[in-house]
C-alpha cells in the first residue's frame, strides 16, 4: 500500500503493532480470589517495571535529574492503603478490571473535590494508572517494550508515547492517521527514522510474524514482499547507507559558499541528547531548541530547577556556539493535558504559544528565569514563538525585565541574553521593519508561516497541496522579512521544513539569511549545497522565481536550470505541490 | 505514642514530589504513623493520603506516632518538615 512519506529513509524490518485505542468495557468472568489476585500483582509489578524504564530513559535523554511525577506514580502502585482497596474489591468477587477502576474511579472523584487546583489537576496520574493497570491485564504491549530493531505501526502516537518509545530501536514509523508536522512526525525527522503517514486501514493487514519494507521516501509499504522485491531494495538500502557515508565527509566542513559567504547551519532539537547528537552530525549550534518536549514528557509542569538543569547542560554541551531557545509553543496540535487548555474548532487559529503565555505569568516567568539563569553557562538567546502583534512583543519584553529584576533582587545569578522573536504569522511578517527595531534576530518558522499564508491546515489531508514551500508567494514573504532584517543589522535563520529542501537553499542564501536551522540527519547535506553554491548564482535565480506565478512553475524552472538538484531530493516532507 | 504538630513551611505546599518524600520516609520504620484529617485518622505511608490531606503552606498537620521506633520516626519527620522538605 501507498501512504505519504514524511521522512525519507528504507526500513526492512519485522513490525511491532502498538494498538492505543482505548480498551474495551466488556465484562470478563470472575476467575476467583486467587487467580484475580495472582493477576492483580503480576500486573501491578509490569507497571512499575515500565514506568522505571521510562523514567531512567527520560532522565537520560531530557537530561533532568529524574521524572519526579513517574516517581510519584511508582510510588502509588506501590501504597498499600491503594492496592489493599482493589484487593478487597477482587476479594468480593470483583474481576481485577472492574477492581482497579471502581478505586480509581472513587480517588479519581477524591481529587476532583478538592478546593486546590494543583491537586485537583493530578487527578492525571489516576487517570494514567487506571489506563495502564487495564492495558496490561487486557494483554496489551507497551510501547516502552520494543524489541530491538523494529518498524512501529500504530494509528497515531502522541507526544507521550513517542517519549516512552526506545528510539533506538525504531527503524520505522507508519501511521495511519499522522500530519505531515505533528509532534511524532517532527520527532522521527530529528533522529533521521523513516516515516510514512496516512496509511489508513494498515493495522489490519499487518502481522507481526512478517517482515515488512517501507520506503519513506515513496510511501511504499510493502507487507510479507517476495524474495526478489526483498533482495531489490536491500540493495537500495545498501546504496543509501554508502551516500550517508560520502556526505560525513562534509560533517567537519565549514559552510561556506565558493564565493565567500558564510551560512551558519544549526539543528532543530527538542532534548539534550539531540543537542549532542547535532554535534556530532557537525551542527554549529542549535537554531531552535523545541522545549514542549520538556512539559510534554511529564504530567506537571517541568520546576524552574528542572528546566534550568536542562537548559544549562545543553548549553555546557555546545560550548561557545548558540543555543537557541524558543518558550514554550503549547496549543496547535501539541497537547499538554495538565495546562487544561479547552478543546477549540481551531487550534492552528487559537489559544496557542506565547498567547498562551502571556496569559500565564508565571510558568512563562519560570521558564524565562530559567532561560537566564542558565545564560550563564553558555551562548543562549530567547525566543517568542507565535508573535502576531507589536503588543505581544512588548509584554512579553516586559515579562523578561520584570523576571531580571526578581532574580536580581533575590540575588540568583544570570546573564543577559539576545531576545527574538518566530516569523510565522503573517500579519508579523508584513510589519517586520517594525519588529527589527526591537529584537535581536528573527527566526522564520516556515511550516507555520506556510499554512496561515495559504490559510491551510497543515494537518489537513484534503488541502495539504496548498501547503507547498515552492510556492512564489512564500519566497515573496521570506525575502520581505529578509530585507527588513538586513536593513536593521539583525540576524535572520529560517528554521521549518523549506529552510533543509536541498534545491530552495540557494533562494534562503540569495536572500541573505544569517543560517539555516535543520533536522539533525541533514546537517551534512546543507552544508555540501552550501559549499557548492555560489552566492551570484543564487541571486540569479532568485530575481527569476520571485517572477513566478505558481510553485509548478517554480518546481519545473528548479528541475531544469539543475539537474543535479535531483540528485538531492531528501524526499517528500512538504514537498508536495 | 507520641503526638505532635508539624508546619507546613515549604511555599508550594504539598504536591507531589514532597509527598514522594513523606511517604518514603514514613515507609522507613515499622511505626504506625498517622495525621487527624477532620475526625478521621490517615496512614501517612500511603503517597495518596498524602496527597489528599490538602496541607497548605502555613497549615499544621496533627501527626499520631506510635511502636517501637516511634522517637526515630517522629525525629526524621520532624526534620524533612523543617527543612522545608529541601524547598524555598
Amino acid at each position: 500500500m501507498v501512504g505519504i512519506g514524511v521522512v525519507d529513509g528504507i526500513a526492512i524490518q519485522k513490525v511491532f503493532i502498538y494498538d492505543n485505542a482505548p480498551c474495551d468495557e466488556h465484562q470478563r468472568e470472575y476467575l476467583g480470589a486467587d487467580k484475580e489476585t495472582a493477576r492483580l500483582f503480576t500486573a501491578i509489578e509490569t507497571a512499575k517495571d515500565q514506568l522505571t524504564r521510562t523514567a531512567e530513559k527520560l532522565a537520560r535523554e531530557i537530561g533532568s535529574d529524574k521524572a519526579e511525577i513517574i516517581e510519584y506514580q511508582i510510588n502509588i502502585l506501590c501504597d498499600k492503603v491503594f492496592t489493599d482497596k482493589i484487593l478487597r474489591n477482587v476479594e468480593s468477587g470483583s474481576a481485577c478490571e472492574d477492581a482497579v477502576k471502581t478505586t480509581c474511579t472513587e480517588y479519581y472523584e477524591i481529587f476532583n473535590n478538592l478546593d486546590n487546583d494543583y491537586l485537583q489537576q493530578r487527578k492525571i496520574d489516576i487517570i494514567d494508572i487506571q489506563v495502564r493497570l487495564l492495558d496490561i491485564l487486557n494483554g496489551r504491549k507497551s510501547i516502552s517494550a520494543l524489541g530491538s530493531s523494529t518498524i512501529v505501526a500504530a494509528e497515531d502516537l502522541t507526544p507521550s508515547q513517542v517519549a516512552e518509545m526506545e528510539l533506538k530501536s525504531v527503524k520505522g514509523i507508519l501511521l495511519e492517521k499522522g500530519g505531515r508536522s505533528s509532534h511524532s512526525v517532527i520527532i522521527a525527522q530529528s533522529f533521521g527514522i523513516p516515516c510514512i503517514i496516512g496509511l489508513r486501514g494498515l493495522l489490519n493487514k499487518l502481522d507481526e510474524c512478517g517482515t515488512v519494507i517501507m520506503d519513506g521516501k515513496t510511501g511504499d509499504v510493502i507487507i510479507n514482499p517476495p524474495a526478489e522485491l526483498l533482495a531489490d531494495y536491500r540493495g537500495k538500502l545498501d546504496r543509501e547507507t554508502k551516500n550517508k557515508k560520502k556526505l560525513e565527509a562534509y560533517i567537519s566542513k565549514a559552510p561556506i559558499t565558493p564565493d565567500g559567504v558564510q551560512i551558519n547551519v544549526y539543528a532543530n532539537i527538542a532534548s539534550a541528547a539531540e543537542a549532542r547528537m547535532s554535534l556530532e552530525n557537525g551542527g554549529e549550534g542549535v537554531g531552535l531548541f523545541r522545549t514542549e518536549l520538556l512539559y510534554m514528557g511529564f504530567s506537571e509542569t517541568p520546576s524552574r530547577e528542572a528546566q534550568f538543569k536542562t537548559y544549562s547542560r545543553i548549553a555546557k554541551d555546545l560550548g561557545s556556539k548558540p543555543l537557541i531557545i524558543r518558550t514554550l509553543d503549547v496549543g496547535g496540535d501539541k497537547e499538554i493535558a495538565y495546562l487544561g487548555i479547552e478543546k477549540e474548532a481551531n487550534p492552528f487559529l487559537g489559544y496557542r504559544a506565547i498567547r498562551y503565555c502571556l496569559d500565564h505569568e508565571s510558568l512563562f516567568k519560570d521558564q524565562i528565569a530559567a532561560v537566564l539563569q542558565a545564560a550563564k553557562y553558555g551562548n543562549i538567546k530567547l525566543m517568542f514563538p507565535m508573535i502576531s502583534t507589536m503588543d505581544e512583543l512588548m509584554k512579553a519584553k516586559r515579562l523578561v525585565n520584570e523576571t531580571k529584576a526578581e532574580l536580581l533582587s533575590q540575588g540568583t545569578e544570570f546573564a543577559d541574553i539576545p531576545i527574538g522573536m518566530m516569523m510565522e504569522a503573517p500579519a508579523a511578517a508584513l510589519m517586520a521593519d517594525a519588529f527589527a527595531q526591537h529584537v535581536d534576530f528573527f527566526s522564520v518558522g516556515t511550516n507555520d508561516l506556510i499554512q496561515y499564508l495559504f490559510a491551510a491546515d497543515r494537518n489537513n489531508d484534503k488541502v495539504s497541496h496548498l501547503n507547498s514551500y515552492y510556492h512564489p508567494a512564500l519566497f515573496r514573504c521570506v525575502n520581505a522579512i529578509c530585507t527588513a532584517a538586513l536593513k536593521h543589522e539583525i540576524e535572520i535563520d529560517i528554521c521549518g521544513h523549506a529552510g533543509e529542501a536541498p534545491d530552495l537553499i540557494p533562494i534562503w542564501i540569495a536572500m541573505g539569511i544569517s543560517g539555516l536551522s535543520v533536522s539533525i540527519p541533514s546537517i551534512p547535506l546543507v552544508k555540501k549545497i552550501i559549499c557548492e553554491t555560489r552566492a551570484k548564482d543564487a541571486r540569479e535565480l532568485l530575481d527569476k522565481v520571485l517572477q513566478f506565478n505558481t510553485s509548478g512553475e517554480v518546481k519545473e524552472y528548479l528541475n531544469t536550470i539543475n539537474g543535479r538538484m535531483q540528485a538531492y531530493d531528501t524526499g517528500a516532507i512538504g514537498s508536495t505541490q | 505514642m507520641i503526638q505532635a504538630q508539624l508546619e507546613v513551611r515549604n511555599e508550594l505546599g504539598i504536591h507531589a514530589r514532597v509527598a514522594n518524600r513523606i511517604s518514603s520516609c514514613c515507609q522507613g520504620f515499622s511505626s504506625r504513623i498517622e495525621a487527624e484529617s477532620g475526625t478521621a485518622f490517615m496512614d501517612l505511608k500511603s503517597v495518596l493520603n498524602v496527597m489528599i490531606l490538602n496541607v497548605k503552606y502555613g497549615e499544621k498537620l496533627t501527626v499520631a506516632i506510635e511502636g517501637e521506633d516511634e522517637n526515630e520516626a517522629f525525629e526524621s519527620l520532624k526534620e524533612l518538615f523543617d527543612n522545608k522538605f529541601g524547598e524555598k
